[in-house]
């Protein structure tokens, strides 16, 4: 029970916060357009769902404050209020302090008097609203909830309708009758129970004599009733039909809301069941009207009721038919209304790591009978293996599309950090967003926001001008802060760019040498240079703001990208802005790799970084570091002296182009081995140091082979090699590098 | 001008395919459908939704249903479902008369 309340909250907790967020950048689109009704009226569904869910948890502290928030939105669609960016503002505090209290729910933890009193501030100023607003009826009842100020809560609930009774809506299976029951004898025990002031027999589906098969049930009652008795008793009497049929249980003062979600989830039309609602005398006709009132902003609230429902019955909240009769009947509100409508699943993460990791075996596994099937040429076999393998293949890449989420979510949330910090500043800056749709692993988009923050802020601050400079310069006056997304050679590219002042070169050489962090006369490249701000400890920030600006920072950023192997660049221009360009690995289970063999040992390199593979001779290979490959510099990097191999390298040498981090290097390997499906085993601890492997894999004979780490090897080699050509350059002078051997054999384009 | 019906003892989902056949077969046009009740000894919920059904039908066909001489089970279970008012019932005597 405690363990599937705890995953019902959990799910209420996720939810809010995905509520929480829609409604803020809901919020921060009417600051654009004031007024915009479809706008208004999300922000207003994710406050009423939010309290909605809320109350099942009897969460009231969010119940309360979400109530009087909900009122002031409900004033705006009527009219009543405008709803302008002073208002939003207020919402978006609003809003942070519902995440506030949300995130107390996480904890477990009670609201501390700073909180109280912020919360108690935010109310006040809501319900001044209210009250310039001007309600025409103040008259209780007619209200969409009775007003938690007049009622002080202590009788009646906040919220709660006026009727003292149960109210009970049953709409029995069809098979009720068949299995045995007789719907009147429930109502007969309902009886022994205590009083049914009001009973409505809901004869809606019975049909036509004709069409009628004596022994199917259609019948439904809606019963109004008084009793003393708690709501197990009542529910005890439904125990044996309640898998076929629909049985709702509504204790006294329930709230509006939950008559709501009754009404949506019974089959009758909504008039008709508020009719009789009214008539047995659960529902005052305001109360109704608030009800139905209501129902017309839930109808598009299928998606969170699903999840929220399905975990409600584990914990026995909601009876199963309950939700079932709910779902079917959203589904026919949603399938009616909004056919694009996706349907969404939550998963657990663990669940589906289970699965890939599952999924990865089983790719070994297949290797390992298809190597198996091979040695002993059995052709029909060898040929079955080939079509699983092609299979898995698909099931390996579907799921691992199932982690995959798009990127934008992350990139909206900047919306509000945008707007916050240019406030802050005092600097008119808007985000530009491209590459939403941009899918990466959902590990790695969380472990994103962190960086991506302090990135946006740091150009925020640091990168774009004050507005009179910026006039100066001849630039619009108002600043870009761009998050670009996109794929490239099975990588991620993030870009956080900026139209601001560029990095001075100088000044953070002067800084570095300052600090200690380069020698004097080192001469660094431009790349060099702006890639110091990654060092720890640097910063240069003339004056050190609230933002940023404390010298920690960029090397954390570096750090956390790193560590999800990923690398980090930026780039600069004086004047016209900065580029931090950030790449990231698709994912981090399970890749399509390339085999290669260097002696006894075997090497795999993710297949989407190898660009083409040449054969060459010994000969050919030794001598020099780098190839002429049709007209360019490719640097070489002999696997063989780089893992210090033992052993002669084979007559013929082959080269594997591969690119990482936007630049080209030939590996030198023995043999190539072709394609293979890899699963990723990350490194112990003890080896986790080692340069240029990024993990390792388990192949079908069961030998392990090392992953090189592509990126992390090019920027090595390039480094090297940048620093000794310039210098070969500057000493020598030769002319270009011209191809003094023949031409290589091109051996497999990929 | 109407027709009539006399239900048996019980009213019951074992009685009910026959019921439904034979009212059927009663049911022809827009003339009233009497239905003679004094017999009635036992009522359930899927008797009640039989009744329900075979009004719909004459209401369909522009005729009506009337309950005639209904014995204290069936009104004990028309009442208990609040369905007293959704029948129209008739004394026993005067429409024995008529008939």
């Amino acid at each position: 029970m405690s363990h599937s309340m705890d995953e019902a909250l959990q799910a209420f907790i996720t939810e809010s916060l995905d509520l929480l967020e829609k409604m803020e950048a809901a919020l921060l689109e009417i600051e654009q357009r004031p007024d915009d009704a479809e706008t208004l009226n999300a922000v207003f569904r994710a406050a009423h769902t939010i309290k909605g869910s809320a109350g099942i948890f009897g969460l009231n502290d969010i119940v309360a404050f979400t109530h009087v928030a909900e009122n002031v939105l409900d004033e705006a669609r009527k009219g009543h209020v405008r709803f302008d960016a002073q208002l939003s503002s207020l919402f978006l505090a609003v809003g942070d302090h519902i995440r506030e209290l949300v995130h107390l729910v996480v904890h477990g933890r009670a609201q501390d008097a700073d909180g109280q009193a912020r919360g108690d501030a935010l109310v006040q100023r809501m319900q001044a609203i209210l009250g310039r607003g001007g309600k025409p009826e103040p008259s209780a009842e007619a209200v969409s909830e009775p007003a938690t100020a007049s009622s002080d809560g202590a009788a009646v609930p906040a919220g709660g309708v006026h009727s003292d009774n149960w109210h009970l809506s049953l709409r029995f299976g069809i098979d009720t009758i068949r299995d045995g029951f007789d719907p009147l004898s429930f109502v007969r025990y309902l009886c022994t129970l205590g009083q049914i002031d009001q009973i409505i027999t809901v004869t809606d589906s019975v049909p036509a004599l004709s069409d009628l098969e004596p022994d199917a049930c259609h019948l439904g009652f809606e019963i109004n009733l008084r009793t003393d008795v708690d709501k197990a008793t009542i529910e005890g009497a439904f125990d044996f039909i309640r898998n076929d049929s629909l049985v709702r249980i509504l204790p006294p003062h329930s709230k509006v809301s939950e008559y709501t979600a009754l009404i949506a989830a019974l089959p009758e039309p909504d008039l008709r069941l508020g009719e009789m609602l009214v008539r047995c005398g659960t529902l005052t006709q305001a109360e109704l009207d608030a009800a139905l009132d209501a129902q017309t902003v839930s109808a598009c609230e299928g998606k969170p009721m699903v999840a929220l429902g399905q975990l409600l019955v584990d914990n026995q909240q909601v009876r199963p038919e309950v939700v079932d009769a709910a779902l079917a009947r959203q589904t026919q509100l949603r399938e009616g209304r909004s056919q694009g409508e996706t349907h969404m699943l939550r998963v657990d993460a663990a669940k589906l790591d289970h699965l890939i990791d599952l999924v990865g075996e089983l790719i070994i596994a297949g290797a390992g009978a298809n190597l198996i099937a091979r040695k002993h040429k059995i052709k029909d076999l060898i040929q079955s293996t080939y079509e699983v393998a092609r299979l898995m293949e698909e099931v390996r890449d579907s799921a691992l599309n199932l982690r995959m989420v798009q990127i934008g979510g992350t990139f909206n949330r900047f919306q509000r950090v945008v707007r916050d910090v240019s406030q802050e500043l005092g600097k008119d800056i808007a985000l530009q967003i491209t590459g939403a749709e941009t899918e990466l692993d959902k590990t790695v988009v969380e472990q994103l926001t962190d960086p991506l923050t302090h990135l946006v802020r740091n150009a925020m601050d640091h990168g774009i001008e004050s507005a009179e400079r910026r006039a100066t310069a001849n630039k619009p006056a108002q600043g870009t802060v761009g998050l670009h997304a996109r794929h490239e050679a099975g990588q991620v590219v993030i870009e956080v760019a900026d139209d601001g002042g560029g990095l001075g070169k100088a000044r953070i050489l002067s800084k570095a040498i300052e600090r200690g962090l380069v020698a004097p006369d080192a001469s660094l490249s431009d790349k060099d240079i702006f890639n110091l701000v990654f060092q720890p400890g640097f910063s240069t920030a003339e004056q050190i703001s609230k933002l940023s600006g404390r010298g920690v920072g960029m090397d954390v950023v570096k750090r956390s990208i790193t560590a999800l192997r990923g690398s980090i660049d930026l780039s600069s221009t004086e004047g016209v802005g900065t580029t931090v360009c950030i790449r990231l690995p698709l994912t981090l289970a399970i890749i399509d790799g390339f085999l290669m063999g260097v002696g006894k040992s075997a090497y795999v390199v993710p297949l989407s970084m190898v660009v083409e593979c040449i054969e060459m001779s010994r000969q050919q290979a030794s001598g020099k570091d780098w190839l002429d490959l049709r007209g360019e510099v490719l640097p070489l990097v002999r696997l063989r002296e780089l893992y210090e191999i033992d052993g002669e390298p084979g007559r013929r040498q082959n080269v594997v182009v591969v690119q990482g981090g936007g630049k080209r290097v030939g590996l030198v390997v023995d043999q190539l081995m072709g394609e293979l499906q890899t699963v990723i085993k990350p490194l112990g601890k003890v080896f986790q140091n080692v340069r240029g492997v990024g993990g390792f894999t388990i192949l079908g004979t069961g030998a392990v082979a090392l992953l090189l780490d592509v990126p992390n090897l090019v920027a090595q080699v390039t480094d090297d090699c940048e620093a000794g050509f310039q210098h070969k350059r500057l000493s020598t002078l030769p002319g270009p590098p011209s191809l003094t051997s023949p031409r290589p054999a091109l051996l497999d384009a990929l | 001008m109407s027709i009539t019906l006399t239900l048996d003892g019980e009213l019951t989902v074992f009685t009910a395919e026959a019921l439904k056949q034979r009212l059927l077969s009663a049911l022809s046009g827009d003339a009233e459908l009497l239905v003679d009740a004094s017999a009635v000894a036992e009522v359930d919920g899927a008797g009640v939704q039989l009744l329900l059904a075979a009004q719909k039908a004459a209401a369909e066909l522009g005729g009506g249903l009337t309950l005639q001489s209904a014995t204290p089970p069936l009104i004990e279970a028309l009442t208990l479902t609040d369905l007293l008012g959704e029948f129209r019932l008739t004394a026993p005597t005067h429409t024995q008369e008529h008939a």
